[in-house]
C-alpha cells in the first residue's frame, strides 16, 4: 500500500513538473530568427484561414508567441516580431 | 511615589526612542552614502550608461538630485556645485538619448496597437453575418450615404466656427461667445467621430467579405451622366 502511494505521489509530482514547463519558450540563442520565422508563418496562417475556427486557432497561437516574445525576449526581436506580423496582417 | 518615578522614566525612554526613530526615518528616506564627488559622479555615469528607457533615466536624474542635496547639506554649496559640474555633462548626454528612447517606445506602442487592432478587426469581421452580395452592397451604400450627409453637416459646422472666430475678435472676446465656440468645437469633434465610426463599419464589412468570401468586394460605379453639348453651327 505504501509503495503504491509513493508511486502515485511521484507520478503526480512529475506530471506537475511537466505541466509547469508548458507554454512557449523562446530559444535565447536564436530569438531573432525565430521572430522572423514565426511571425511570418503564423500571420500567414491567420490571413489565409478559411473558417472562423481555423482563424481563431491561428490567431491564438500568434498571440501566444507575441506574449512569449514580449515577456521573455523583448527588445529588437519583439519589435521584429510585431513589424513582420503587421506587414503580413495588413496585406488583407 | 516609586510607581510615579517608574512611569516618568518610561515616558522619557519612550519619548527619546520616538525622537531617535523619527530622526532615523528622515535620514533613511533620503539616505545617500557620499564618498567623493569624483567617485559618486562615476557611479551616476555608470547608471546613466545602463539606463535604456525614459523611466530608468528619470530614476538616475532623481538620484543625481539626491546626491547633490546630500553634498549641499553635508559639505556646503561649493562641493555640491563641484559635484554638479562633474555630473551634468554625463546627464546631458543621457538626456539626448532620452528623446531617442521616447521615440522608440512610442513606435513600439504603435506597432502593438496595430497588431491588436488588426486581430480585433479580423475577429469582428469573421463573426459578422454578411447575407447576400446585394445585402452587402446595400449596407455599404447606406453607410456611404450617411457619411456624405454627415460630411455636409460637418462642413456647415466648420464654416460656422470660422465665422464665429471672426465675430469673437470683432466683439472683443466676450465670454458667452467663447463658450459658444467651445460648444461648437465639441459638436465638430462629435460629428467627426460619427463619420469615423461609419467609415470603420464599412472597413469591417469589406474585411468580412474578403475573409468569408475569399475575394475583394467590388461595387460597380454608376456610369457618369454624359452631357451632350450641341455645338452651334457656324455658318
Amino acid at each position: 500500500m505504501k509503495r503504491v502511494l509513493i508511486i502515485i505521489a511521484v507520478a503526480v509530482v512529475s506530471m506537475a513538473c511537466c505541466n509547469s514547463g508548458e507554454g512557449i519558450v523562446i530559444d535565447e540563442q536564436n530569438h531573432e530568427n525565430i521572430a522572423y520565422e514565426k511571425s511570418y508563418d503564423l500571420s500567414e496562417r491567420v490571413v489565409n484561414a478559411t473558417s472562423y475556427e481555423e482563424y481563431k486557432a491561428a490567431a491564438a497561437e500568434l498571440r501566444e508567441y507575441e506574449e512569449a516574445f514580449r515577456t521573455q525576449i523583448g527588445g529588437d526581436s519583439y519589435l521584429i516580431f510585431l513589424e513582420e506580423s503587421n506587414a503580413v496582417l495588413n496585406e488583407i | 511615589m516609586k510607581k510615579s518615578r517608574k512611569s516618568r522614566l518610561l515616558y522619557i525612554c519612550g519619548y527619546t526612542a520616538f525622537v531617535v526613530l523619527l530622526l532615523l526615518g528622515t535620514r533613511c528616506e533620503s539616505r545617500v552614502h557620499l564618498t567623493t564627488p569624483e567617485r559618486d559622479a562615476k557611479h551616476i555615469a555608470e547608471l546613466a550608461e545602463l539606463a535604456h528607457s525614459e523611466a530608468e533615466l528619470k530614476v538616475v536624474e532623481k538620484m543625481r538630485a539626491n546626491y547633490e542635496e546630500a553634498y549641499r547639506r553635508s559639505y556646503g554649496g561649493a562641493k555640491a556645485l563641484y559635484f554638479r559640474t562633474l555630473v551634468d555633462p554625463i546627464l546631458d548626454e543621457a538626456g539626448d538619448r532620452r528623446e531617442e528612447y521616447a521615440n522608440a517606445e512610442a513606435y513600439l506602442a504603435e506597432q502593438q496597437a496595430a497588431f491588436n487592432n488588426k486581430l480585433r478587426d479580423m475577429d469582428k469581421a469573421w463573426k459578422m453575418e454578411l447575407g447576400s452580395d446585394d445585402d452587402v452592397v446595400a449596407a455599404i451604400e447606406r453607410n456611404d450615404a450617411t457619411i456624405e450627409a454627415k460630411s455636409v453637416e460637418l462642413e456647415a459646422l466648420v464654416a460656422e466656427k470660422e465665422q464665429l472666430a471672426i465675430d469673437i475678435v470683432d466683439a472683443g472676446y466676450p465670454e458667452s461667445m467663447l463658450n459658444a465656440m467651445g460648444d461648437l468645437e465639441a459638436k465638430i469633434e462629435a460629428k467627426s467621430k460619427e463619420i469615423a465610426n461609419v467609415e470603420y463599419s464599412n472597413t469591417i464589412i469589406r474585411l468580412a467579405y474578403r475573409l468569408q468570401r475569399g475575394e475583394e468586394l467590388v461595387i460597380a460605379e454608376p456610369e457618369p451622366e454624359v452631357e451632350v453639348e450641341v455645338a452651334d453651327e457656324v455658318m
